[in-house]
């Protein structure tokens, strides 16, 4: 599991059949001091997460998969959105109202 | 799972069993610039199985390790890179104030021996 802040929304028509209904975000994984690490990721959204927000990623298929089915190649996925973090995240926004 | 854009495809003369008739592609993976900038690309190359019919210059989503093989559960196959969606639109809006990478925040020039107090 790992931070990240969401940086954007993906919108697909075309998409594997288990991945049918999933919101999905682009997220940037985040190191320990708030500064970005690695590529932007595609994650699954059952949560409500926006732009923005900080959120906890699981890298476990198994959330997912419980979520639709066996099949469904979907890896990352929002386990929670957070509240604070201590010490306080560099170069993170304004937390959303 | 990442974002990549197709750059071609590959076929096979001689396969393994387990992939004769999958699609292969050619992705080049999106990295955080290229995607702000509009202009997706920049990652290292690599062949992804594809079942969506992704063209050349489509931008899509693809699982990689293990995960990417689990539409053929419960039957093993070595692929460890799938194409799970066509991108339609994206929206991506990173903070403009983003934290520097890692790197940039070194100090710069000749390395220095670190003094132990």
């Amino acid at each position: 599991m790992y931070l990240a802040r969401i940086d954007g929304t993906l919108t697909s028509t075309v998409r594997h059949e288990t991945l049918q209904g999933f919101r999905l975000l682009i997220a940037q994984r985040l190191e320990g001091d708030g500064s970005d690490s690695g590529e932007p990721q595609v994650i699954a959204d059952m949560i409500g997460a926006r732009i923005g927000s900080i959120v906890l990623v699981t890298t476990d298929n198994e959330s997912v998969r419980k979520a639709s089915a066996n099949t469904n190649p979907m890896r990352l996925a929002v386990m929670g959105i957070v509240d604070s973090v201590y010490p306080e995240l560099r170069g993170t926004p304004e937390k959303a109202a | 799972m990442r974002l990549g854009v197709v750059r071609g495809t590959v076929t096979l003369n001689l396969a393994t069993p387990t992939l004769e008739g999958l699609r292969l592609v050619i992705l080049e993976p999106v990295s955080a610039e290229r995607l702000a900038a509009g202009n997706p690309g920049g990652g290292k190359c690599l062949i992804a199985a594809d079942q969506l019919n992704a063209g050349v210059g489509q931008m899509v989503g693809f699982a990689e390790g293990r995960t990417a093989a689990s539409p053929w559960y419960p039957n093993d196959i070595p692929v460890d890179a799938y194409c799970c969606l066509i991108v339609e639109n994206c929206h991506y809006a990173p903070p403009a104030a983003a934290a520097p990478p890692r790197e940039a925040a070194k100090p710069q020039g000749k390395k220095t021996k670190k003094v132990r107090s």
